[in-house]
């Protein structure tokens, strides 16, 4: 009776503890504002940046427009203008940027005219369009740069050269290789540029860390919240944060991550068929690279397939070099197959090895974590393993068995 | 003979087999569904959340392999092993059956978190690109059972004498451990030992890695 | 030119009005304009406070407004709110007109849904007129103190540009002295960059270089203490300088930051440099890994698992 008892009370301690999770006393706390003024203020200001960026981008399309007339086609170097600044008609900077990349670059196509537009960034008071304006005319080609300054009291222009050089990005490919062929002409143009804004494989990196290989966009859920009660304890001894540390970067989403496991698919997806959102046309002017924020779609889940970083481009350059790249670039074939052709490997095969090199050289896999681990980690060492230490036990309890006496 | 001994241990056993068989259902069917009603919300959050619940899974292991294994025993331990030793079988071959019957035992645990696994997944509306993986987890909690169960069956077929002696050991161990790091602080005998425990080829490499029911 | 026709009809194609880039480039830029004009008037609507909140304390200048859920913590506030003031920036505002933080407190992530700590909690600089400096926030109710504070420091920076510039992010005021103390020498002796390291060493031109008050040819961009130090900088000179510390600061922003923190320590810039330096030198652990204590609490642990691990029995 007093057994029977025991495994009654064990019964229930055993079911009680399975139980005790699954009760729910309340639903957790959200941490979105519950405010409504809150919450419209924050639609105010998204409203407001997206007209800005609106403004912004058709108006200094205009003024690039107007600079192209005066640039010279396949001239030395692109010629400068400004825009917001009285009096000013040239700036250091922005003339050792244009000299460092125009001397890597050496002979430029001569149907392709570059030029650059600084604007000040006071004329829009909020953030503003950054990047280039691509017309092509027969088989003639324009590249603006387009490109934010502040404006110093003592009259000096302030440029942020990583602007400047990332908007001068596709010119420069432009500017050496020349118009597109078909395949890579579409893919461009479907993804804004985005992964055509390094200008890497003319000046290398001076720090060893890499920007990963694919596009961090954030989860857009309708609002966040805060983890389940039941996980109170865990983070009071930051067992939380440490599992946040270990997790996979899922900004990078599933087709990223299964690319930088190896996943060939994957990759080609993320490459190819990635949720890119262009602007409408009458928000955005359709001859503009983009940025990938401004490509960001308004519903992002850790299945939304990311593109490649700006750095792809120019990864495929340093890598294969300028005359590969050059067949690559020009071929009227499909994105796919100019590839292959081009540089005798897949798509997929190349650009899994290069995620998974990209994403070993970021700070996150060099100082917390570098195995991206998904799903159900199962090695086929562990059966041998299994079985090697199962056969150790069992001759110890063997072994022990046969020394025993009475 | 086998079945005899597979009959006794179930005697003995069969409510703890049932309290893990239920324990082992429960927690996949918890992990999900707790969680679930607001990963839409935040998907990378709930999925940390379910990382987190893969702690569990070789807790529960463990602990399954410990309880069964000393239940197994248990009833020779009373009785100062006499019975096993009149039997007219080799002792290494007792100790086959032994285990042999222990692993049977295991099998409902194993089932049991497999079908938790597969309800839980089952009817969930799931994001395309994200995976379920109820079959992977429940063959590497199989994994992990047989392993620690061979581990905690060797221990609890010792005598009480050289559990003694195996705890002094240990205590030993820390004991040396204490000293050397407060006496050169980079020294860690203690994680050294658990990191060389848990690498391939220690006995514990098979529970590292990931335990997640649902990922992309 | 060899092309002229061509260029001539290039440039008078392009030098046409483009209608369609021209009529979105001005719609947008008056949606752009109203938008402005309607975030504005939001942020002024929600920066006039919460209707339930009724002024609950006053100390000097000062007076705290709480919606009724939040009185006792607002009280609480004031008065480190004050005594945090008093330290640093004495009877200084961050504009003659005064200031305004609002905070809206919200429910925390252990508050079971409910919404016990829902409410506002407004503090104003009096005499809070028409140009005076706003923000607001919000913030969970346990946090509300440090939150003026932090607001308070936020607006005193930004009342300098120059410092503003200089400072890059938010300092941390409400960060326990001893603490931002200690992070600031660890920080500050496991630096690696050159420039850092001979900072270091002695080097005072180095520091200010690092520091970013001077400005040097050929430095690494990289090799620059981060904002958190320079806000510890700032509170080590308004420190030296005590009472009116911020007032002289501030009357030397037009000099440049170097001018500023030595106006502001009554001191030159260098040996504000110096001194700040051997501070934060001075923090160092003097104590050696090995001690008599430490060894003896070894020995004596080791004895005593020893002994456990032996068995007791075996000395009975």
């Amino acid at each position: 009776m007093g057994l029977t008892l025991k495994r009654i009370g064990f019964g229930a301690l055993a079911l009680a503890a399975v139980a005790l999770p699954l009760r729910k006393e309340h639903s957790p706390g959200t941490m979105q504002s519950t405010t409504t003024p809150a919450l419209r203020l924050d639609s105010l200001y998204w409203q407001r940046r997206a007209a800005h960026l609106s403004w912004s981008a058709f108006d200094l399309r205009d003024s690039a427009m107007r600079t192209v007339a005066t640039a010279h086609a396949g001239g030395a170097r692109p010629a400068v203008a400004f825009r917001g600044f009285a009096s000013v008609t040239s700036n250091a900077e922005a003339d050792s940027i244009i000299t460092t990349l125009w001397s890597q670059i050496g002979h430029t196509n001569p149907n392709v005219t570059v030029s650059a537009l600084i604007y000040n960034t006071r004329t829009y008071a909020q953030p503003s369009y950054i990047g280039a304006l691509i017309t092509r005319h027969d088989d003639r080609t324009e590249c603006v740069a387009i490109s934010p300054a502040g404006f110093e009291r003592n009259g000096q222009v302030t440029l942020w050269r990583q602007d400047l050089a990332e908007a001068l990005a596709p010119c420069t490919l432009l500017a050496m290789f020349g118009a597109p062929g078909t395949g890579v002409a579409g893919w461009l143009s479907a993804t804004g540029y985005a992964a055509a804004q390094s200008n890497l494989w003319l000046v290398p990196r001076k720090v060893q860390l890499t920007r990963g290989p694919w596009i961090e966009w954030d989860e857009t859920g309708a609002g966040r919240r805060w983890p389940d009660d039941i996980f109170g304890w865990m983070q009071s001894i930051g067992l939380f944060e440490l599992a946040v540390t270990m997790r996979p970067p899922y900004v990078y989403g599933a087709s990223g991550l299964r690319c930088i496991n190896g996943d060939q698919a994957a990759c080609v997806a993320g490459v190819l068929h990635s949720a890119i959102a262009l602007p409408a046309a009458d928000s955005m002017p359709p001859d503009v690279t983009l940025s990938a924020w401004l490509t960001h779609p308004k519903v992002t889940t850790v299945a939304t397939i990311r593109p490649p970083s700006p750095e792809f481009v120019a990864a495929l350059i340093t890598e294969f070099g300028r005359e590969r790249f050059q067949k690559f670039w020009a071929a009227d074939r499909s994105f796919e197959a100019a590839f292959q052709d081009a540089f005798g490997e897949s798509l997929g095969t190349w650009t899994a090895g290069w995620a998974a090199r990209e994403w070993r050289g970021t700070y996150e896999a060099q100082h917390l974590n570098a195995d991206i681990l998904l799903g159900v980690t199962l090695k086929p060492s562990w059966l041998p393993l299994t079985i090697g230490w199962t056969l150790v036990a069992l001759l110890v309890a063997g072994w022990v068995a046969r020394r025993r006496t009475a | 003979m086998q079945k005899a001994i597979l009959r006794i241990q179930w005697k003995a056993c069969w409510h703890l087999v049932i309290a893990s068989s239920v324990a082992a259902f429960a927690l996949p069917v918890v992990s999900v569904r707790l969680g679930w009603y607001s990963a839409a919300a935040n998907l990378p959050l709930f999925l940390t959340e379910l990382q987190l619940w893969g702690f569990f899974y070789p807790l529960l292991a463990a602990v399954t392999a410990l309880i069964i294994a000393l239940g197994i025993w248990l009833s020779d331990r009373r009785g100062q092993h006499v019975y096993a030793l009149l039997l007219p079988v080799p002792r290494s071959r007792y100790v086959l059956y032994r285990y042999a019957a222990g692993v049977v035992l295991l099998v409902p645990i194993a089932v049991a978190l497999w079908a938790g696994a597969l309800v839980a997944t089952s009817g969930l509306d799931l994001p395309p690109g994200i995976r379920i993986f109820p079959h992977a987890l429940a063959l590497k909690f199989a994994l992990t059972l047989l392993l620690l169960f061979g581990l905690a069956f060797a221990l609890a077929s010792a005598s009480t004498r050289t559990i003694g002696i195996a705890i002094r050991l240990v205590g030993l161990f820390l004991a040396v451990h204490v000293a050397v790091i407060l006496l050169a602080p980079h020294t860690n005998l203690l994680w050294m030992t658990l990191k060389a425990l848990a690498t391939w080829p220690g006995p514990l490499a098979a529970l590292g890695g990931r335990w997640m029911l649902i990922d992309a | 030119m060899r092309n002229r026709p061509l260029f001539a009809i290039a440039l008078g194609m392009l030098l046409l009005p483009v209608p369609g880039a021209a009529q979105q480039a001005a719609a947008w830029r008056d949606s752009a304009q109203r938008l402005d004009v309607a975030v504005r008037a939001l942020r002024d609507s929600m920066l006039q406070g919460d209707s339930t909140a009724a002024e609950v304390a006053r100390r000097g200048d000062l007076a705290i407004a709480a919606s009724p859920k939040q009185k006792t913590n607002a009280i609480d506030a004031l008065d480190r709110f004050v005594r945090v003031r008093d330290r640093w920036y004495g009877s200084e505002m961050p504009s003659a007109s005064g200031f305004r933080i609002v905070l809206r407190t919200e429910s925390g992530p252990r508050s079971n849904g409910s919404l016990d700590s829902a409410g506002a909690v407004i503090l104003a600089g009096l005499p809070d007129t028409e140009g005076a400096m706003r923000t607001q926030r919000i913030v969970s109710a346990s946090t509300v103190a440090s939150a003026l504070i932090d607001r308070f420091g936020e607006m005193m920076i930004a009342s300098v540009p120059t410092l503003s510039a200089w400072m890059e992010t938010p300092p941390p005021l409400s960060m326990d002295e001893s603490e931002r103390r200690d992070q600031a020498m660890y920080a500050f002796v496991t630096a690696m960059g050159p420039i850092e390291r001979r900072c270091v060493a002695g080097d005072v031109t180095a520091c200010s270089v690092a520091m970013r008050i001077r400005q040097v040819e050929g430095a690494e961009d990289g090799d620059r203490y981060s904002p958190f130090m320079r806000a510890d900088l700032l509170y080590f000179a308004l420190d030296l300088g005590g009472p009116g510390a911020w007032a002289r600061l501030r009357s030397a922003a037009d000099s440049g930051v170097g001018a500023m923190l030595s106006a502001a320590a009554r001191m030159p810039t260098d040996s504000v440099l110096a001194r700040w330096r051997s501070g934060l030198l001075a923090l160092r652990p003097a104590t050696a890994v090995i001690t008599a204590r430490s060894a003896l609490i070894a020995i004596t642990w080791s004895a005593i698992l020893l002994i456990g691990a032996l068995g007791a029995s075996k000395w009975a």
